[in-house]
């Protein structure tokens, strides 16, 4: 059973990617992406689904699938070539199957990406949940799901508080679709999102630099303690950082390839459309990207009409999550965005408590110590220092200067969102400032890698690795 | 040859200063009869005159140890004044400087404990000034230790690094990449200044400092293996196990069995309230028990596993249920 929780979303991912008219990526990246948007639109459908009070049962949850795929065959941008599948199957013939010609660096780098990959499975199947803010709070949501068939029981309720309801969603459709209150199960979500990540991440940064150059950034990325961790946990932390990331990776696709770019747009607004889904945050992350794309576009005079099109994306796939009243949550962001302290009693009773902020050399000590001195990101931080000082020209050529405001914008954003005394204290304490630079975190690694990436191997090896593969 | 020679010289010299004018006590470590530790006499030593301890001990299984000590200024044993360590299986000598990974080593040392995880037999015990060789073997035995490598429970926040000598293994590695760098740049500037432009040196400069970085973090990643193989045998105990029986070792005690117990003695739609010491328990059961609610008004059972129940309470409530002393379920009276 536990294959249809996985090939459910999977094909709902394909024929979206079909609509979109999808065509550039390898068949692995297309496989990998379906996934995630397959699993961000299921989401979507099993929220209005529960709005219209209807079951949550895998019956109705696959004939909303089916007629949503039914839907999207008829909405396809522009015909298939004939005799090509919904994302090019042609393309999945018995020699694609063949092994590619690796050389000892690279089958080592694909050994160890293996090794990490299967140990991030183990340890999230092998034993239950063990994690506190799971059991507190999405675990027991998609329990309910699980046994009431309904996102809105009262007795849910409870433990959702303002959270956005991908992680609740999506762990209720793993215990749904599996029929089992497998506990273990439940992190499947995890391992999965992280390897279609690491699938996109290197498919993309394969289409700019050589196949050595994106194994080992790959491989970067696939060993980040931190992130390996949180693929074994429930918790929505994995969620937001795959989202983001993807999301973030194709508006830069879509800003190298200018003339092209539609469909990139398109799949970087579901993407980060998702991303407001799955945590609160994800809604200031998206907003940044938009407004980078925003700059880029008029800098660049892009094609209005496709801007247009992919932000009513955004607007119309979060926007069943707004009308929910959640429109008050964005308020609040806003405010804090522009300055504002929360001025709830409780809020400036603790701001007291708290005291006065330490002093700017305390706090800057504290935050280098998180990022550079822990074994979170092994030697991110470093890397992204080293590609800004010693690549300084390719780190800000276009479009990859685009990427690096998106990376700063959202790194600054951490510290607008908790400025406040009283929810400052939550990064100086070191609850949530590495969870937070998580999210930035991939897309630190893939500008490392455009930008450093092409001085690794010469450009020869480069073009026998690219007729190659 | 020579080079050799003289490094070798310099280098016994080194360590042989530590032995010609160090000084050196023995310990005496009993059992001690209000716990599972060993302990010292009252004793007074003077924790800038000697650094270093050393124990030879024979533990019966591979496991953990803690090393606590009292010192003039704060007497008690806790938290802040102590060093974990790895046992190994069978008879072996363990060397710790303990300033150098706890800077609460200060003052008159007035008595030292140690706490160990498993079975074990302390063989001898050495205080002494270390001498380079004993920072050595600390060293090492502290890269290796639990700090960095063990995850118990759950790490959400941050993944703590690897130490050496009390400082974070990221502070040596970015001096290696940062002077080794600089080296670097120097060495091509005074070399190919007139043969290649600034921009190449310091475009070279860089690819040099992303090799020194890709091998550091290979170093890094086999270092992560190495805690990745303590967590798989960790987690290997589930391999082959039920759901139930998974559930059972992922809980202390006989925390699932109670909570089976409960399950087989409530009916699913009924409401309940708890008594279970806060803060994962009383949230494991809320979530064990669902799809029975979990509420302070009106509720059909009431589940106690280890807390006193408040006497109010208590008068309005009869024993339905006893899993054993200190764990049972009540039912309000007028039910």
């Amino acid at each position: 059973m536990i294959l249809l929780t996985l090939l459910i979303p999977l094909i709902l991912g394909l024929f979206l990617l079909s609509t979109i008219n999808y065509k550039q990526g390898r068949l692995a990246e297309k496989l990998a992406l379906s996934f995630m948007l397959g699993l961000g639109i299921l989401v979507i459908i099993m929220f209005i689904l529960s709005l219209l009070n209807l079951s949550l049962n895998l019956i109705d949850l696959t004939i909303a699938v089916a007629i949503l795929i039914l839907l999207m065959a008829k909405a396809r941008i522009s015909p298939l070539p004939q005799g090509e599948g919904i994302i090019g199957v042609r393309a999945f013939q018995l020699k694609s199957l063949s092994l590619p010609k690796l050389d000892w660096l690279e089958w080592s780098l694909l050994l160890i990406i293996g090794l990490k990959l299967a140990l991030t499975f183990f340890f999230a199947l092998i034993k239950p949940m063990i994690d506190v803010d799971a059991f507190q709070f999405y675990s027991i949501v998609a329990k309910g799901l699980f046994y009431q068939k309904n996102y809105f029981a009262p007795y849910l309720t409870q433990f959702m508080f303002d959270k956005p309801p991908f992680p609740f969603l999506a762990q209720g459709w793993v215990l749904i679709s599996a029929n089992t209150m497998n506990d273990c199960l439940l992190k499947i979500i995890g391992p999965v999102l992280f390897l279609c990540l690491l699938v996109i991440f290197y498919s993309c940064l394969r289409k700019e630099i050589s196949r050595t150059s994106a194994l080992l950034f790959t491989f970067f990325l696939s060993t980040l303690p931190f992130m390996l961790y949180h693929a074994t946990t429930a918790y929505a932390d994995l969620y937001i950082s795959c989202y983001f990331a993807v999301g973030g990776i194709y508006l830069y696709q879509a800003m190298k390839e200018k003339a092209s770019s539609l469909n990139y747009l398109l799949i970087a607004a579901v993407c980060l459309a998702i991303t407001v889904w799955t945590k609160r945050g994800g809604l200031v992350l998206s907003l940044v990207c938009f407004f980078v794309y925003l700059i880029f576009s008029l800098i660049n005079k892009t094609n209005l009409k496709n801007s247009l099109l992919a932000l009513l994306t955004f607007i119309l796939l979060i926007l069943p999550w707004l009308i929910l009243g959640k429109a008050g949550l964005f308020i609040d962001l806003f405010r804090l965005t522009i300055g504002q302290i929360i001025s709830s009693p409780a809020a400036i009773s603790t701001a007291q408590e708290m005291g006065p902020l330490p002093n700017t050399a305390v706090i800057i000590a504290v935050f280098s110590k998180k990022l550079f001195l822990y074994a979170d990101w092994h030697l991110t931080m470093a890397l992204f220092i080293v590609s800004l000082v010693f690549f300084f020209r390719r780190a800000v050529s276009q479009p990859a200067v685009y990427l690096l405001a998106i990376i700063i914008f959202c790194l600054s954003s951490i510290f607008i969102q908790f400025g406040s005394i009283g929810m400052f204290r939550w990064l100086l304490d070191g609850t949530l400032l590495d969870r937070l630079v998580m999210n930035e975190i991939p897309l630190i690694l893939y500008f490392c890698g455009i930008v450093i990436g092409p001085s690794l191997f010469n450009a020869q090896k480069k073009n026998a690795c690219a007729q190659d593969s | 040859m020579t080079i050799k020679k003289i490094v070798f010289l310099v280098f016994s010299i080194i360590s042989l200063t530590g032995f010609a004018f160090g000084q050196e006590a023995l310990l005496q470590f009993q059992p001690s009869p209000s716990g599972p530790f060993w302990e010292t006499q009252e004793i007074g030593i003077d924790s800038s005159e000697y650094n270093t301890v050393q124990l030879r001990i024979k533990a019966e299984q591979n496991g953990m140890a803690q090393l606590f000590w009292a010192t003039s200024y704060d007497p008690r044993f806790d938290q802040y004044k102590t060093i974990a360590f790895p046992l190994k299986q069978g008879i072996h000598k363990y060397t710790i400087n303990v300033p150098s990974q706890n800077p609460n080593w200060i003052g008159w040392v007035k008595k030292i404990i140690l706490l160990p995880g498993v079975p074990i037999e302390i063989q001898s015990v050495k205080i002494m000034r270390g001498n380079l060789l004993t920072n050595i073997a600390s060293g090492w035995q502290e890269f290796w230790g639990p700090r960095g490598r063990l995850i118990i429970g759950s790490t959400i926040n941050t993944i703590q690094p690897v130490n050496l000598f009390g400082r974070s293994i990221f502070v040596y590695i970015y001096w290696v990449i940062g002077l080794s760098t600089f080296a670097f740049l120097a060495y091509q500037l005074y070399l190919n200044l007139k043969k290649q432009s600034f921009e190449q040196i310091w475009l070279e400069t860089g690819k040099f400092t992303v090799f020194l970085t890709i091998i550091f973090w290979v170093l890094l990643e086999t270092s992560s293996l190495f805690n990745n193989w303590l967590a798989l045998k960790s987690d290997w105990k589930y391999v082959g196990k039920s759901q139930d029986e998974r559930l059972a070792l992922a809980n202390t005690g006989d925390f699932y069995a109670f909570i089976k117990f409960c399950q087989a003695n409530m009916p699913q739609d009924s409401k309940f309230d708890m008594r279970i010491p806060p803060i994962y328990n009383d949230i494991k059961a809320r979530y064990y028990l669902y799809p029975r609610e979990q509420t302070t008004v009106e509720a059909d059972y009431l589940i106690v596993y280890d807390q006193a129940v408040e006497p109010a309470v208590k008068a309005l409530c009869s024993p339905y249920k006893s899993f054993r002393e200190n764990a049972y379920i009540m039912r309000p009276k007028q039910k």
